[in-house]
C-alpha cells in the first residue's frame, strides 16, 4: 500500500492532494455538492478544523425533523455476512443529540433499553473499521429490528491508497480520483495510517433487503465520512446482472449528525448513472462526494 | 483490549479522589502548582444530581490548549478545585462541565461549536471544562486521543482526558454527551443536560451570566 501523505497545513483531517496546499488558489469544485458552501476546513464529520486553506465544499444539507421522540427498547440480532452472530465492533442507538453505546451479547443479541428522548434516532451497526457501517432509522417506543446484517471490510493491508490521478478499487468499487483530488479522512476515528486507505465490501442480498429501500445492490465503504473533491467518478461491478443501458440511481446513507449530505440514519439520492454498454459495470460519472454506505436503485 | 480495560479499572480502584498517584499522571505534574490538593474544597453535599456538590477530581489535560501546544512536555494536572471560587476572585462566573467520546457523533458535532461559545462567553465569566473519556472503539481515552481531539477542533478551553471515568457517575458511561452547569462559588450543579441540548442550555447559561454580572 502506498503511504498516504498527510497535508502538513491541515491540523486535523488527513488531506491528500495533488499539490498539498501548495496552490491554495486552485479551484475546489464538487459536482454533486453544487449547493454547498465551502467548509471552514477539516473533516466533514463535525470535526472541523478552522484554518485549512483548501477544503471540500460541505453538502447541501438534509435536515430531519428536530422533534425528539422517546425511544424504549431497541432489540434485534446482529449477524455477519454469513449470518453468524457478531457484535459488529460497535452498535449504537443515537440521535443527533445523544449517542448510546448498545450492549450486544455473544450471540449478537441487541436489547438496549434506551428510555431517552432522541432527536432523529437511528440504530447504527458496524464500526466502519472491521465492519461495514450501516444504519436504520428507529421510531418512538419499542423497536424490534429483527436481523441486522453487516459485512466484513477487506483487511487493512488490502486497502487502496488515495493517490490523486489514479483509479482505486476495492470490493468491486472503483473510484476515479482527479489529479487535483483532495481527500479528507476522519483521523479521529481512523487514527492509524493503515486504517486510512480505501476499502469496500458488497452487501449480501439480505443486508440490502433489510434497508427497505428497494435497492438492487449495496456496498459499505471505508473510511466512513471521507470527503473527496472533486467527486470521483464511481464504477461498481455489475454483480446483479442488470442489462446494459439500465438507468440507475445512486443513494448514500447519512451517519453524520450535521446531515451535510444525507438525513441522519436515512438515504439521499446523490446522482444517476447506468449499466455500461458491455454490461460489466454500473457507472456514475457525476461521482461520489462522500464515502459511506451506498445503495443502487433502478430508475423509476 | 482487555488488558487496557483491566489496567484502567485497577488504576481507578487505586486512585479514587484527588491527591493520588494515578499512573498516567506524571509525578512532576502532580507536584507542581495547586495540583490535586484542595483542602478548602466543599466536602458536604457531594452527589451527582442537580443541587449536589460535584466531587473534586483531577485529570491530565490542557488548561489553555490554544495557547500551549499540546505535547507531552506541556501536559498539566487540572482539577475541578482549580475553578472553585468561593470569594469570586478567580473571575469564574459559571463552570460548564462537558463530557465527550470519539465514538459519539453528537459530541463531535457539539465540539464543532464549543470553541465559538468559549470565545463569546468566556469574557463574561464562563469556563468550559470538557473531558474526553473514550476513544472510537470504547477504550479509555488516552492523552494522545485528547491531543488529537484538541487539534481537530482547535479547542480553546480547558480539556482533559478522563480514562478513569470520574464523570461516569453523573450519567451512564454508555451515553454522551453530558453537560452540567456548575456554580463555582459552591460547586453545586445548577443544571444537568443529558445530550447536546444547546437550544435550552445556552439560553440558560447566557441569562445566568447576565444575572451574575448584574449582581456584582
Amino acid at each position: 500500500m502506498t503511504r498516504l501523505l498527510p497535508c502538513l497545513v491541515c491540523a486535523s483531517s488527513l488531506v491528500v492532494a495533488a499539490a498539498c496546499a501548495s496552490d491554495p488558489a486552485s479551484p475546489v469544485t464538487n459536482d454533486a455538492g453544487a449547493a454547498g458552501e465551502p467548509a471552514s476546513g477539516g473533516s466533514s464529520n463535525g470535526g472541523k478544523a478552522g484554518s485549512t486553506p483548501v477544503s471540500c465544499p460541505t453538502g447541501p444539507g438534509q435536515k430531519t425533523d428536530a422533534t425528539p421522540v422517546l425511544v424504549g427498547l431497541v432489540s434485534g440480532q446482529v449477524v455477519d455476512e454469513q449470518g453468524e452472530p457478531t457484535s459488529a465492533g460497535l452498535v449504537q442507538v443515537c440521535g443527533k443529540d445523544i449517542c448510546i453505546n448498545a450492549r450486544v451479547g455473544d450471540n449478537g443479541q441487541l436489547a438496549e433499553s434506551v428510555a431517552q428522548e432522541l432527536n432523529a434516532p437511528a440504530c447504527k451497526f458496524g464500526d466502519g473499521l472491521t465492519w461495514g457501517k450501516l444504519a436504520l432509522p428507529i421510531a418512538a417506543g419499542d423497536n424490534e429490528l429483527g436481523t441486522l446484517m453487516t459485512a466484513r471490510l477487506p483487511d487493512f493491508a488490502d486497502a487502496a491508497a488515495f493517490t490523486p490521478g489514479t483509479s482505486i478499487t476495492s470490493g468491486g468499487v472503483t473510484l476515479e480520483l482527479a489529479a487535483s483530488a483532495h481527500v479528507e479522512v476522519d483521523t479521529l476515528t481512523y487514527e492509524e495510517e493503515a486504517q486510512q486507505g480505501f476499502r469496500a465490501v458488497q452487501l449480501p442480498e439480505q443486508a440490502v433487503t433489510q434497508l427497505n429501500q428497494d435497492f438492487v445492490a449495496g456496498w459499505a465503504l471505508s473510511p466512513v465520512e471521507t470527503v473527496i473533491c472533486p467527486s470521483p467518478a464511481l464504477s461498481l461491478k455489475n454483480t446483479t446482472k442488470l442489462a446494459p443501458g439500465t438507468p440507475l440511481e445512486l443513494f448514500i446513507l447519512g451517519v453524520d449528525v450535521l446531515e451535510a449530505w444525507a438525513p441522519y440514519g436515512g438515504w439521499q439520492k446523490i446522482g444517476e448513472g447506468q449499466v455500461s454498454d458491455d454490461g460489466a459495470a454500473l457507472e456514475f460519472p457525476d461521482g461520489l462526494p462522500l464515502l459511506t454506505a451506498i445503495g443502487i436503485r433502478e430508475k423509476r | 483490549m482487555f488488558a487496557r480495560f483491566a489496567a484502567a479499572g485497577l488504576a481507578a480502584s487505586l486512585t479514587l479522589g484527588c491527591g493520588s498517584n494515578a499512573p498516567e499522571v506524571p509525578e512532576e505534574l502532580l507536584a507542581s502548582g495547586p495540583g490535586c490538593a484542595a483542602p478548602d474544597y466543599p466536602a458536604d453535599g457531594v452527589g451527582t444530581e442537580t443541587g449536589d456538590v460535584v466531587k473534586n477530581a483531577c485529570f491530565v489535560g490542557y488548561r489553555a490548549p490554544d495557547r500551549v501546544a499540546p505535547s507531552a512536555a506541556h501536559r498539566e494536572t487540572i482539577a475541578f478545585s482549580d475553578y472553585y471560587d468561593p470569594a469570586g476572585t478567580k473571575g469564574v462566573s459559571l463552570l460548564l462541565l462537558n463530557t465527550a467520546a470519539i465514538w459519539c457523533s453528537a459530541c463531535v458535532a457539539e465540539h464543532g461549536n464549543l470553541p465559538a461559545r468559549a470565545t463569546e462567553l468566556g469574557p463574561q465569566g464562563l469556563v468550559i471544562l470538557s473531558s474526553l473519556f473514550e476513544d472510537g472503539q470504547k477504550h479509555p481515552a488516552s492523552v494522545d486521543d485528547l491531543e488529537r481531539w484538541i487539534a481537530n477542533f482547535h479547542t480553546n478551553f480547558p480539556m482533559v482526558a478522563d480514562p478513569y471515568l470520574y464523570l461516569g457517575p453523573y450519567a451512564s458511561t454508555a451515553l454522551a454527551p453530558l453537560n452540567m452547569v456548575v456554580d463555582p462559588r459552591t460547586m453545586k450543579i445548577l443544571r444537568k443536560y443529558v445530550g447536546d441540548q444547546g437550544s435550552v442550555m445556552w439560553p440558560y447559561i447566557e441569562s445566568e451570566l447576565k444575572a451574575r454580572s448584574a449582581a456584582r
